[in-house]
């Protein structure tokens, strides 16, 4: 019963999304990757049409690939989790496409209205991106490789006012509280890490799949360890799902339990799980 | 001298001559086969060298284009590509060579050698254009070379060969900044140069030529002595016995018996008139004794 209802509920998803203005879908999958759409989640198939705010987390050897209709796409290199968005999508003032670890390659189409492409990732941004762009990002670091393109740097630390310029061939190494080092050349470690797949100009093969209607697999409720890393992401991104997830935090009594064991890395959530702790102003009255 | 030996005289002038000129002749179109043969063999062996290079160049080096970027793939060059393919011929055919030798190469498995320079040269200064075509000596025997210049007609060429700072980082870490670099556009750099054995064609031409002389030898050997047994048995053999039936009736055997020829020729005339005249002399003969 609960599957059926999930199903339903991804199916809408997808109802929804085919009056959206730009629909992606999962043109490569090697290996398996899940997504997180709402309060469920389901793995990725070839053909499968994705939504913006849909996160996506690859497993180990994954190399998975997103199209849009207008030619942009995104690579996902293995163990990586992304907030999926256009990079021309802005959310709240910030990029729409998140990279919250991983590898990711961009492929930019050219745009005819002028919008420009952007991403973020833990305290930076990426905007004005066109051509061809990857990032690794793990838990202290970014490595940004122009490899056809450009791209500018943005430092979101608090106070910060850093940016770099990367023109084409460049490499970026930043990090928490390193300044940008700018190479004219990718590090040996980030080349020989480099998925495979990221080495090849893969064809588009949106045309494909649009005309199939491919189901989700597997569809399930979400579970507190996959939400995870999100719900304990940089505040900035994790607000979010304090919204999205609210009435399963007060419905799944398992994902509540989780919640409020870790609440020291996502206070945010101390208002829904203890409302009794604040006063009718909003003020937190007790504080053990 | 008797007619058989005069006739054998004149056969065997003849047999020498006939074969005399049909070995010159055929000697001499099997060399010049030969030599085609070989000529066609570069040709072709330089024709696919050619499709390679085209192919690499308008479907690999565009796929290999992003490769490129993070390490160099000697696969999306031309002349590798070409190199390595009609190298593995070569597991095959281990006298046929193909080389794209340059007097300033960035592999420096691709570097001139004293002779494929003098062939460059020759392209270089204006002494030969095209083609080129030789034989030379080595020690696995002779060998023609058939050899194209490598001018530089594409600017896209000098991305790589213009000048060490232009050029691709990750073929600096492969091969070094030393060589390669300086070539200039409409420069003739080097030359294709296909090597092919020429002992193998000769070879099977001088067995094609001894087949057919010790054939043709044969052949007159057979006519030769059919046509010894042929003059014996129809005009040495019955001639020997008319003259000697001629002797007796000399001697005045009028009785001798005929000689019995069953052809119907002029040796059988020859044998009825002596019979003729035996008999005329027989009758003569009575006549006088009567």
């Amino acid at each position: 019963m609960f599957s059926c209802v999930i199903a339903l509920g991804l199916f809408a998803g997808i109802r929804t999304a085919g009056a959206a203005k730009l629909t992606a879908i999962v043109t490569i999958l090697q290996g398996s990757a899940t997504v997180i759409r709402a309060v469920s989640e389901f793995g990725a198939l070839e053909g499968v049409r994705l939504l913006p705010d849909d996160l996506i987390r690859t497993d180990k050897d994954t190399f998975l690939r997103i199209e849009y209709e207008d030619e942009t796409w995104i690579e996902l290199g293995p163990e990586t989790q992304l907030e999926l968005g256009h990079p021309t999508d802005k959310r709240a003032n910030r990029p729409a496409l998140y990279l919250l670890t991983g590898w990711l390659k961009l492929g930019c189409a050219k745009s005819d209205s002028g919008a420009k492409n952007s991403l973020a990732s833990t305290g930076m941004d990426l905007s004005d991106l066109s051509g061809t762009l990857i990032i690794r990002t793990t838990d202290s670091t970014h490595m940004i490789f122009a490899e056809q393109g450009t791209a500018r740097w943005i430092d979101r630390a608090p106070h910060a006012t850093g940016s770099v310029t990367l023109n084409r061939g460049e490499f970026l190494v930043t990090g928490e509280g390193k300044s940008p080092k700018l190479q004219s050349r990718p590090a040996p470690d980030f080349v020989s890490s480099l998925p495979f797949a990221f080495r090849d100009s893969l064809p588009i093969r949106y045309a494909l799949f649009a005309q199939r209607n491919v189901v989700a697999k597997d569809p399930r409720a979400l579970a507190y360890s996959d939400a995870e890393p999100w719900i304990d992401a940089e505040p900035s991104i994790r607000r979010q799902f304090v919204v999205l997830w609210r009435r399963k935090a007060t419905e799944d009594q398992a994902f509540r339990a989780s919640l409020d064991r870790n609440l020291p890395l996502h206070p945010e959530w101390r208002r829904v799980l203890h409302p009794e702790d604040y006063d009718a102003d909003g003020t937190l009255i007790r504080n053990d | 001298m008797k007619l058989l030996l005069k006739f054998n005289l004149v056969f065997f002038l003849l047999f020498a001559l006939g074969i005399g000129a049909s070995g010159y002749i055929s000697w001499q179109l099997l060399q010049q086969d030969a030599r085609d043969e070989v000529a066609e063999n570069a040709r072709q062996m330089m024709s696919v060298a050619i499709a390679v290079r085209s192919y690499t160049t308008k479907q690999i080096k565009p796929l290999l284009e992003t490769q490129m970027i993070y390490s160099f793939l000697p696969q999306s060059v031309p002349a590798f590509a070409a190199t390595e393919v009609l190298t593995e011929l070569r597991n095959k055919y281990p006298n046929y060579q193909y080389k794209e030798a340059l007097l300033n190469p960035t592999n420096p498995r691709d570097r001139a050698v004293d002779w494929e320079a003098d062939i460059v040269n020759q392209f270089r200064n204006g002494q030969a254009k095209g083609e080129l075509l030789g034989v030379r000596s080595t020690p696995a025997g002779s060998s023609q070379y058939f050899a194209r210049p490598l001018t530089i007609t594409d600017s896209a060429c000098l991305v790589c060969h213009s000048t060490v700072d232009a050029a691709p980082k990750p073929m600096i870490d492969k091969y070094g900044p030393a060589n390669g670099f300086g070539w200039n556009f409409n420069e003739t750099v080097g030359a294709q140069i296909v090597s092919v054995p020429t002992d193998i064609a000769f070879e099977r031409a001088n067995k094609a030529f001894v087949t057919f002389m010790g054939s043709l030898v044969a052949v007159f050997a057979v006519v030769g002595l059919f046509l010894n047994l042929l003059l014996w048995r129809m005009f040495v053999r019955p001639v020997t016995k008319i003259s000697a039936l001629a002797d007796r009736i000399s001697l005045g055997e009028l009785e001798a018996p005929d000689v019995q020829v069953r052809s119907r020729d002029e040796i059988r005339t020859l044998a009825e008139s002596l019979a003729r005249l035996r008999k005329s002399m027989a009758q003569a003969m009575k006549m006088l004794e009567s």
